[in-house]
């Protein structure tokens, strides 16, 4: 047991002294969410926005915060800011390489020195903003619970998020390969449902509830699909104020870094929003949208092939009269 | 090849002609087969080498958390976070491993590469376990040496555009 708590405490001073940066983006970039938990005397804020999430039992969910571009572009000020300072790290540590490796080649019976990589704009490491944005809702401090029906609600800032997956501390599992995001707005109550699909072997659904007899754990554990799908009516609790509950809008998302190097999956294909061609997410509604462009495209040309014949015939008729 | 760097072998383009192709024939015991859902490897019909690499690269990027590739519609930050994921996935990786220990770091792994791997349309078909460990790794407490990582990738690659096999498709 001390052997697990030293290991423990190994690895979360090991995560202070990677997420330092953190720690100044904070600051930087102050991101207040909350939970609203279950009382009687629940007061939302209309200067505020809320995800709700729904889901069959108790439920983590993480969500994060699609960066404006507007911290995006200060976010990248910084990174390039410190990517000097590792640059120029980088050339001392350059120097005394040269001369170590040089002392190894002369020599040969000494440690062959390791060779430092150099920090350039794409292998420089950098916090992710989105780690910054990211909140977690559940399994604990439900708003509602009833018979197959849990409720999350969470207080963010206004924006657009993305359903991440199951964070939490560190673990769980992402949604990787096929995400969605959805907008948050200020004074309005989005919802979303979230559930799982127990899957056979071939990737075909079986059920959302029993798991099949005979069925190995360890298969149970990978044969899982994650699904978000519109919220059901037992979203409408009586402390929501009215007209604020708002069904998330969903739009695809094709894929998001595994920032916790948690387990990997993808959400269930989403009717007229996105499908898979085997690992590409196929964007539904951009899709449907080009076809309809391309349809109403093909009917001006022909309004337009239709009244040009019009026109052709009318100045023959003309000529014919001239005649 | 002495001095290549971690980034380096990341990005090895190896011809498919010089990677050795490792050995899947055996006499299946009940032992064997049990084990199947950890020992496997995969194949897809029709896949060329490059292609399968680029494949099991980035499931073994995504699982270990390195799997960067830009999630903006515009290119302006594309490679703003670099291999920046890499402290993400160390976090993760560092609080999973002394919370549930190198056990869960080998199932975790297990199920991302079978997950990944299914979603990009490859079958996957059990292995004896000494076969196994001849070309590929458990992610564990110890870390495995990007050259020996990347070596046995290739491998991997290489059966998985291989031939067709002829035993049973495990699925996902």
């Amino acid at each position: 047991m001390k052997q697990h708590l030293k290991l423990m405490h190994a690895a979360l001073a090991g995560a202070i002294l990677f997420t330092s940066p953190a720690i100044a983006k904070e600051d930087e970039f102050p991101f207040e969410a909350a939970i609203v938990k279950d009382r009687k005397d629940v007061s939302l804020d209309p200067d505020k926005a809320y995800i709700l999430l729904q889901a069959p039992g108790a439920n983590v969910g993480t969500f994060f915060k699609v960066p404006t571009e507007a911290e995006r572009e200060k976010d990248y000020a910084l990174r390039s800011e410190a990517l000097v300072e590792a640059r120029e790290k980088w050339a001392k540590k350059m120097v005394r390489y040269e001369k170590a490796r040089e002392r190894y080649d002369r020599r040969g019976d000494i440690n062959k020195p390791e060779k430092p990589v150099e920090p350039t704009e794409t292998s420089f490491a950098w916090q992710p903003l989105e780690m910054q944005f990211m909140v977690s809702v559940g399994p604990f401090n439900r708003f509602a619970k009833g018979d197959g029906n849990s409720l999350y609600l969470q207080e963010v800032p206004a924006g657009v998020y993305v359903y991440y997956g199951a964070i939490d501390l560190g673990l769980g599992v992402c949604t990787c390969m096929g995400t969605v995001k959805f907008d948050v707005t200020r004074g309005k109550v989005t919802t979303l449902r979230s559930d799982r699909l127990l899957l056979d072997k071939d990737g075909n659904p079986i059920n959302r509830e029993d798991i099949p007899e005979g069925t190995e754990t360890n298969d149970i554990m990978v044969r899982v699909a994650m699904v978000i799908e519109p919220a059901d009516e037992a979203t409408n609790d009586p402390r929501i104020p009215e007209g604020w509950i708002t069904p998330a809008t969903f739009e695809p998302v094709a894929f998001v870094p595994n920032w916790y190097g948690a387990e990997i999956n993808r959400l269930w294909p989403m009717p007229g929003v996105f499908a898979y061609d085997r690992g590409t997410q196929i964007d539904l509604k951009a899709q449907a949208a080009e076809e309809e462009a391309a349809l109403l495209l093909a009917e001006q040309q022909a309004a337009v092939e239709s009244a040009t014949v019009l026109e052709d015939e009318g100045a023959g008729t003309l000529d014919l009269t001239e005649d | 090849m002495e001095d290549m760097t971690v980034q380096d072998w990341m990005v090895w383009s190896p011809d498919a002609a010089t990677i050795e192709m490792p050995v899947l024939a055996f006499e299946e015991s009940e032992k064997d087969a049990a084990n199947y859902e950890k020992y496997y490897y995969f194949n897809r019909p029709e896949t060329e080498f490059d292609v399968a690499l680029a494949d099991v690269r980035f499931c073994d990027e995504l699982a270990r958390g390195l799997a960067t590739a830009n999630y903006y519609p515009d290119a302006a930050t594309t490679a703003m976070y670099g291999v920046g994921g890499a402290i993400g996935g160390l976090i993760g990786g560092a609080i999973a491993n002394a919370i549930h220990g190198s056990a869960e770091e080998r199932r975790k792994r297990r199920v991302n590469m079978r997950r990944c791997m299914n979603f990009k349309g490859y079958a996957r078909y059990g292995l004896a376990k000494d076969l196994w460990q001849e070309f590929n790794f458990e992610e564990g407490n110890s870390t495995v040496p990007e050259e020996d990582r990347q070596k046995m990738l290739a491998q991997q690659a290489k059966v998985a555009a291989g031939p067709t096999p002829e035993t049973e498709n495990l699925g996902l």
